[in-house]
């Protein structure tokens, strides 16, 4: 005992990583020897820090220390209880359910919500019904309770939490449940909210994530009508919204996406979106492909392909001397289906590169003696 | 129901999950997601060159190029050559802080100062710590600076070698003439470096993931690896961090990109705050398997 006080007590000097380390062998021994240590720590609202170490042990020692945690959730001190059903949502032991359900009926709102949050992260659909039923609780547990059932998911919970939009009050906090319990049915749940008021962005994100997730379109019609609505999130100072509303307007069938589909290339986690919406507008992009190729953009070379891919090859003659080779190498490769003789000078031009690949792309389309022998940006 | 283009016809799905695995293999980067349309606009040119008619064919070519000039092709064309003069000028103003701490350090020592600059691209950042440290006058006389530039696209290197620029990669300036005609002779809308400026700095041809690459490089005062991390795969990160702490001096500098951390995802580095600026110093701490490594 005393030498497993003194290892508990040597973790209070240690940092996050070799604390870590410790902790891994210390919870390979029998509990029962520094559990009632643990528990002091917990009780200690004075130290701080070993009340967070008891609580990195207790989630290391995951079920072996279930039972100990569920006689905690009946402690008087209400601080307690609430760790107690915080360690078990971590822990997430189905076989301390019940002991959570009751947890729902303390009489202190703070480990109820601590509870919740622990149903929500356990994830057990048995608990649907008992939180579905909760959300007439205070504004606290009511958070906790859309949240749980976004976490849990399943068909009951989704119900639940789209008979919930209609509360107004809660729901932005609905929207982001639905983010992650939604499928194809959430769809024209939320619908009618995207963009509409406060909670308009969070309402798209979810409808984006969902359709993402579940691979189902949407109506074309829709998109269209909420262009302005699209046109105004994507400049929303959260970064989620906006890319959920940069997302959308790539599957917009509208040339005024263009402009913010272009931007969005140089967006890593958006590039294969603005790519993929500018294909799918085409010819109707190239205006704007034009504009943006013949400024300071840093993503010519992919503006360059996307105008190949799209049959707009000729237009590429304008760009045979520009400064980035790889749209020289688009261009040499585009020119080649060409056939006219300004786009034979400049292949022969480009022959004489200083980058090779230039080069060997000039070179190649000369060589086509006819017909589309050059790049139409598709393998064959 | 709106109709989305089909990927498929631009590369299967079995040959995007070949070449992203290959990618993440070899130069650590993660290509997050379905992102067919995204390699597809930066290597379908280098199918047309080949000759080949598919992404499997251009699989295997990389596969069998026994000189792998084709895949380090690839590597500069799925790579971000984004760069200007003087990017994140809040970093560059603690790199200031730093050079003075470092002379400071090497007082009575070895006269040398080493930093690296890693995905380099063509070179702008490592010119621009070049006329930092020369503005700041502390490494004059005896003093031996390098500065190392390394990339992985060759051409990039190329370009960073001739030290020539557009007004693309001045924009950090907002048009700030005075500054660009101090360090660049301007001809013919080229911005060429003033040699003086130029000296000191040299670029390498190499796989930054590549451990054998630090072992020629060490002892390293400070390395520059900005933007980079936020690309990469975890073990590809753990690798990495862990060439940096095998070159860098024991009272070293690592410095990342402002969006990047690493906070609780490496022993061997901590956080050190200048100002607003997180710059990293060595922990001084190897982690086991670091240890059984090492023996």
């Amino acid at each position: 005992m005393d030498g497993n006080r003194e290892r508990l007590d040597r973790l209070r000097t240690k940092d996050w990583w070799a604390r870590k380390k410790e902790i891994a062998e210390l919870v390979a021994k029998h509990e029962e020897q520094y559990l009632v240590v643990l528990e002091s720590w917990l009780r200690n609202g004075e130290d701080h820090l070993s009340r967070n170490i008891a609580m990195e042990i207790f989630r290391a020692l995951g079920t072996k220390a279930s039972a100990f945690l569920v006689s905690l959730l009946s402690d008087r001190d209400a601080d307690v209880r609430i760790f107690a059903a915080n360690l078990i949502g971590d822990i997430g032991d189905n076989g301390t359910l019940p002991a959570l359900l009751r947890a729902l009926e303390d009489t202190d709102v703070n480990v109820r919500v601590a509870a919740i949050e622990a149903l929500g992260k356990m994830g057990d659909v048995r608990a649907v019904g008992v939180l579905a039923r909760g959300l007439e609780d205070a504004p606290w547990s009511v958070m906790a309770a859309v949240d749980a059932l976004g976490r849990i998911g399943g068909d009951e919970a989704r119900t639940a939490l789209h008979r919930f939009l209609g509360r107004g009050e809660y729901r932005g906090m609905t929207c982001e449940a639905l983010e992650r319990a939604g499928d194809c049915s959430s769809v024209e749940q939320i619908m009618p909210y995207v963009g509409r008021g406060e909670i308009g962005g969070l309402a798209l994100r979810a409808l984006v994530t969902i359709v993402e997730r579940e691979c189902v379109m949407l109506p074309a019609a829709f998109v269209e009508e909420k262009m302005p609505v699209l046109k105004d999130l994507v400049q929303s100072s959260d970064t989620t919204i906006r890319s959920a509303a940069l997302i959308a307007l790539s599957w917009a069938r509208e040339a005024a996406a263009a402009p913010y589909l272009i931007a969005a290339l140089s967006d890593d986690g958006l590039q294969e979106y603005a790519i993929n919406g500018l294909m799918a507008l085409g010819k109707d992009a190239v205006p704007d492909i034009i504009g943006a190729m013949r400024g300071r953009g840093g993503q010519k070379r992919i503006l360059a392909k996307i105008l190949s891919m799209v049959g707009e090859k000729g237009l590429l003659l304008e760009f045979v001397d520009d400064e980035d080779p790889e749209v020289r190498t688009e261009a040499a490769l585009a020119l080649g289906a060409a056939g006219t003789a300004a786009a034979q000078a400049a292949l022969r031009k480009l022959t004489s590169d200083a980058v090779e690949e230039v080069k060997a792309a000039a070179m190649l389309s000369l060589q086509s003696t006819k017909g589309d022998a050059g790049n139409d940006g598709l393998p064959r | 129901m709106m109709a989305f283009p089909d990927k498929k016809t631009v590369m299967s799905e079995e040959e995007f999950s070949s070449l992203r695995d290959l990618i993440e293999r070899e130069f650590g980067i993660l290509l997050r997601g379905d992102r067919r349309l995204t390699l597809h606009a930066r290597v379908s040119h280098r199918l047309s060159i080949l000759g080949l008619s598919t992404y499997k064919e251009y699989y295997d070519y990389i596969l069998a190029d026994p000189t792998r000039e084709e895949f380090f092709t690839l590597a500069s064309h799925i790579t971000n050559n984004e760069t200007y003069f003087f990017r994140e000028r809040p970093q560059l103003d603690a790199f200031v802080e730093i050079l003075q701490d470092i002379k400071r350090e090497k007082q009575g020592g070895t006269q040398r100062i080493r930093i690296l600059s890693l995905a380099s691209s063509s070179g702008e950042e490592a010119y621009s710590l070049n006329i930092l440290i020369q503005e700041s006058g502390l490494f004059l006389w005896n003093w031996e600076v390098e500065i190392i530039g390394i990339d992985i696209d060759r051409t990039a290197i190329k370009k960073a070698n001739a030290a020539a620029y557009t007004a693309n990669s001045f924009r950090s300036l907002n048009g700030d003439m005075n500054k660009v005609e101090r360090y660049f002779t301007v001809a013919d809308g080229r911005y060429l470096l003033k040699r003086a400026y130029a000296k000191n700095v040299e670029f390498r041809h190499a796989n930054i993931l590549d451990s054998g690459l630090y072992a020629g490089l060490a002892p390293v005062d400070v390395i520059f690896c900005r933007n980079v991390l936020i690309y990469m795969s975890d073990p590809a990160t753990e690798r990495l961090v862990r060439n940096f702490s095998s070159s860098l001096t024991e009272t070293g500098y690592l410095i990342i990109g402002s969006a990047e951390s690493l906070i609780q995802r490496t022993n061997l580095f901590v956080p050190e705050y200048r100002g607003k600026v997180i710059v990293y110093r060595k922990s001084g701490e190897l982690q086991p398997d670091e240890v059984q490594r090492q023996v």
